[in-house]
């Protein structure tokens, strides 16, 4: 899998560095770049068709320059702001995609949920879906965001990135929408936990702005939370004794403002507030049960 | 912290920037006043100037040419000769079909004291006039889904003096809910 994204992400930025190179005014129907049997179109602004020998892959890729502090609950993580270069993109194949679910905050840095439509309706849908709904840390802090080398953690066991296996239930309403995750840890020797994750977006049209009001709970199994938050005998020391950690839920409030720079640039900002349940804020490794997340966020959508 | 005072600063220029959009009315007007009382009906035949040399005389056709779509132009005529200037020139919107929404500065300037009016093209709608004055500037609301092409008459001959317009562009063409939250 691992490969395979690598491969798609190589492919995309061959072509999208070809784009640049072709740039063409947005909004119309267009051609941006062909070669033999690789034709690229602009076929919906920001969303690109690549067809390759009669193949069509529709697309859409964006950098995201992100400025953000309180970046993780983990005890020892500096809470000092971050800037954070990252890739979204986006990419639908015969039913098959990879998106970032860059409408939440949360989810950015994490990568992509990579999946397939089983069902597809009006106003609902169902996938089953593959993504990390946790970044792993270990003695030197979170794996490849902040890598801080904190005393707190010094002797912690590696905790892997989450990567977890599931349905997703998806709809659609006028102004908002709703998802249901339910996955597992199926494909990785890592916790063999599950969770459930509920998030609902109503968007407030507002001028120029796009303001996007989300409410989120997510529930995480025992074996999920003991993982990532459980301490045991071999990372005991004076200030971290035995801890077990049992199922218990985070949940979230966030607020997003997205507003039209140019025809290619736009700004992101909002807040992100987290609760954590005493199963996991009593951890150890966990220094607060609730933290504010503030975010600046610049797209440029090729 | 100092990324909590950033973003706040930031968050209260947003507000501000957006409360000044609220604020200023479309009747806001630099000195000299416009004259309400001048207002001109959509009826409004406007008369291109007579067509001296290398003219800038406004074209009929919906694809105005080069010159005729800078920002500031200037079009002479053999009795008078006016410019206007809209600042800022351009608003970009999120998705295509949505209103887009800028405070615009519009400046205008005449080589004689006269009569004058701000005119919308299409539909030809007064904006604001003034009398016996020479230069003139008006707050306008803009809120468009188009493009939208002003121009400044004079206002007893329905002259053209110039034009200028505000260009509506977008970042997502896509007006289908679906893409509002996921892409396909």
């Amino acid at each position: 899998m691992i490969k395979y994204s690598s491969f798609m992400l190589s492919l995309l930025l061959s072509l999208v560095l070809i784009n640049s190179a072709h740039a063409s005014a947005k909004g119309d129907d267009s051609t941006l770049f062909n070669l033999g049997d690789i034709v690229t179109t602009e076929s919906d602004g920001a969303i690109k068709e690549t067809s390759i020998a009669g193949e069509t892959i529709s697309w859409q890729l964006m950098t995201s320059i992100a400025l953000r502090d309180n970046t993780s609950p983990i005890v020892g993580i500096d809470d000092d702001a971050q800037l954070d270069l990252n890739l979204l993109f986006d990419i639908y194949y015969r039913g098959f995609f990879a998106q970032s679910d860059s409408h939440r905050f949360s989810n950015i840095g994490r990568g992509v949920a990579v999946g397939y439509e089983l069902i597809v309706e009006q106003d609902w849908q169902l996938d089953i879906i593959s993504k990390s709904y946790l970044n792993g840390f270990d003695q030197q802090g979170i794996k490849g965001l902040r890598e801080d080398n904190p005393p707190e953690l010094v002797g912690i066991a590696s905790r892997q990135h989450d990567y977890s296996q599931g349905f997703r239930f998806s709809y659609l309403f006028d102004d908002g929408a709703l998802w249901l995750d339910l996955a597992a840890n199926l494909l990785t020797d890592a916790h063999h936990g599950w969770l459930f994750d509920l998030y609902y977006s109503k968007l407030i049209p507002y001028k120029n702005w796009d303001i996007y009001l989300g409410s989120g709970f997510t529930y995480y199994s025992s074996e999920f939370n003991n993982y990532y938050y459980g301490v045991d005998e071999r990372e005991i020391t004076a200030n971290r004794p035995l801890y077990q950690a049992g199922s218990g839920y985070r949940v979230q409030m966030e607020v997003m403002a997205q507003y039209p720079l140019s025809r290619d640039w736009l700004v992101a900002t909002g807040v992100n507030l987290s609760h954590y349940s005493s199963d996991i804020s009593d951890s150890p490794l966990i220094e607060k049960s609730s933290f504010v997340q503030l975010i600046i966020d610049f797209r440029y959508v090729f | 912290m100092y990324f909590k005072g950033l973003i706040l600063a930031l968050l209260i220029g947003i507000s501000q920037s957006a409360q000044s959009q609220q604020t200023n009315s479309p009747e806001l007007n630099k000195s000299p006043e416009p004259n309400k009382s001048l207002e001109l009906n959509d009826s409004l035949e406007l008369k291109n100037s007579p067509e001296p040399e290398n003219s800038l005389e406004p074209s009929n056709s919906p694809e105005l040419n080069a010159k005729q779509a800078t920002n500031t132009e200037l079009i002479a005529t053999n009795a008078r000769a006016g410019q206007l200037s809209l600042q800022p020139n351009q608003c970009v919107a999120l998705r295509k079909n949505r209103d887009c929404f800028a405070t615009i500065e519009m400046l205008w300037s005449a080589t004689e004291k006269g009569n004058y009016c701000l005119v919308t093209r299409s539909p030809k709608r007064a904006l604001a006039c003034w009398s016996n004055a020479e230069q003139g500037t008006f707050v306008y609301q803009f809120a468009s889904r188009n493009t939208i092409e002003f121009i400044l008459i004079e206002q007893n001959s329905k002259q053209v003096l110039s034009q200028s317009k505000v260009e509506v562009s977008w970042l997502y063409n896509s007006t289908n809910k679906r893409r509002r939250w996921r892409l396909f």
